[in-house]
């Protein structure tokens, strides 16, 4: 290679040469710190599930069962105590984005927890106490009542946790 | 051998005051700011920020007889990118919560100009110990200026110490200092406080400063910031009587 040539290429190999090292090296670090990454993730999930289902030791997803639209997805708690499920409201009852609801289903049929994590709506239908009122609860919903004044958010959220229960039932996952 | 060993400490020893990078060359303003609401993010910053400066300046200053001139800059920033990712990796799988608390100023390490100014200024022309000292000095300063800003912005500010909180302060803080005037007003004031002591002690001031570690050097060819400024003053006056000239 003559000196002109090597004036050249030189710069283009050596860097070339350098993202390459860095690619591997990186590749290599990310081998160790993937697997760690994605089980601070999964235990990150589990703890978010336990608010609504406090005694839960483990969730896994239950797959390849027909969800109405509010029910995002479903978990069941590892030791059979029931099941958690993660819900986000339609734009049929509220204006702003849609409010994201985890809600915890014993196999008695009836709400362990309730969490809503997600409210964007300007009037506050009581976000830290309204969903407590649905503790204990079964699929009748019975004595839970709409807040006055912030009726199409209370009645957006109460349809989510009909649908939960729907979607339990309609899969078998729990028996009426 | 002692000689030796004393410009070695001097090298590790300049970064940490007397050319501080934050309170002194005023780099790494951003994340200075941005990561001093509380302590424990700004000494998460100063040790990721350290770390990549030491293995930086250590690869950057190996590689420098290898490195052609015209893809300096290229090469610098893919190496820099490099460690800052692995930082990055390491963070988010054994401390998420520090990783998260930092957000997006993690990925900017990259683009610390402490980082490439001390690649450019220093390990590019210095052999590898040098360099890793000098990183490591830079680094330190890097996390005590932002220790000691945290500081004064979490107690005053919010009443916490690294969220321990402070009996008389928790109830008297001022919320000011937490949010970016705040943060300004104690960047400015530590500044002048440093510009006091080392006035005091007859350090080296920022005009003084050898054109050896400044990044403009090679386009400016001044020997000194002291000449230029000279220079400028005499351009000055020269402008001033011809225009005197002019209007006579």
């Amino acid at each position: 290679m003559t000196a002109e040539q090597k004036k050249k290429f030189m710069p283009a190999i050596v860097l070339t040469s350098i993202c390459l090292v860095v690619a591997l090296a990186l590749a290599v670090v990310n081998m160790f710190t993937a697997p760690i990454v994605e089980e601070n993730n999964r235990q990150k999930e589990m703890e978010s599930l336990r608010l609504a289902m406090p005694d839960g030791k483990d969730f896994t997803e239950v797959e390849g069962i027909t969800l109405p639209d509010t029910v995002k997805s479903v978990y069941r708690e590892s030791e059979g105590r029931g099941f958690v499920l993660l819900l986000s409201t339609t734009s049929q009852y509220t204006s702003g984005d849609p409010m994201n609801i985890t809600v915890g289903i014993g196999t008695d049929g009836k709400i362990t927890g309730i969490r809503l994590t997600s409210y964007t709506e300007s009037k506050d239908f009581g976000k830290e106490t309204y969903p407590d009122t649905y503790v204990g609860k079964d699929e009748s919903l019975d004595g839970v009542k709409l807040v006055a004044g912030v009726t199409y958010s209370s009645t957006a959220f109460r349809e989510a946790i009909k649908d939960a229960f729907r979607a339990l039932y309609d899969n078998a996952l729990l028996a009426k | 051998m002692n000689k030796l060993k004393n410009s070695r400490f001097m090298i590790f020893l300049r970064g940490l005051i007397m050319e501080n990078p934050v309170l002194v060359l005023v780099l790494g303003t951003c994340p200075t700011l941005a990561q001093t609401g509380s302590v424990i993010s700004a000494v998460g910053m100063g040790l990721a920020a350290t770390a990549v400066l030491v293995c930086s300046n250590a690869a950057i200053s190996a590689l420098r007889k290898v490195i052609p001139d015209t893809v300096r800059i290229p090469c610098y920033i893919v190496i820099i990118a490099g460690f800052v990712s692995v930082v990055q990796m390491l963070l988010h799988a054994f401390l998420p919560d520090l990783y998260d608390m930092m957000g997006v100023y993690l990925a900017l390490i990259v683009v610390n100009c402490i980082i490439l100014g001390r690649a450019e200024m220093f390990a590019r022309k210095n052999p590898v110990l040098d360099s890793m000292l000098d990183g490591l000095g830079m680094g330190l300063g890097f996390l005590l200026a932002l220790f000691a800003m945290a500081t004064v912005r979490e107690v005053f500010g919010n009443g916490t110490f690294a969220g321990i909180a402070i009996p008389f302060l928790k109830d008297y803080h001022i919320p000011i200092l937490t949010q970016a005037p705040g943060g300004f007003l104690v960047f400015g004031l530590l500044i002048a406080l440093m510009n006091k002591l080392r006035e005091k002690q007859g350090g080296v001031m920022k005009k003084d400063f050898s054109c050896e570690s400044c990044p403009s050097a090679a386009l400016c060819g001044k020997t000194s910031c002291s000449e230029v400024t000279e220079i400028a003053e005499e351009a000055g006056e020269s402008a001033d009587e011809t225009k005197k000239e002019d209007g006579q």
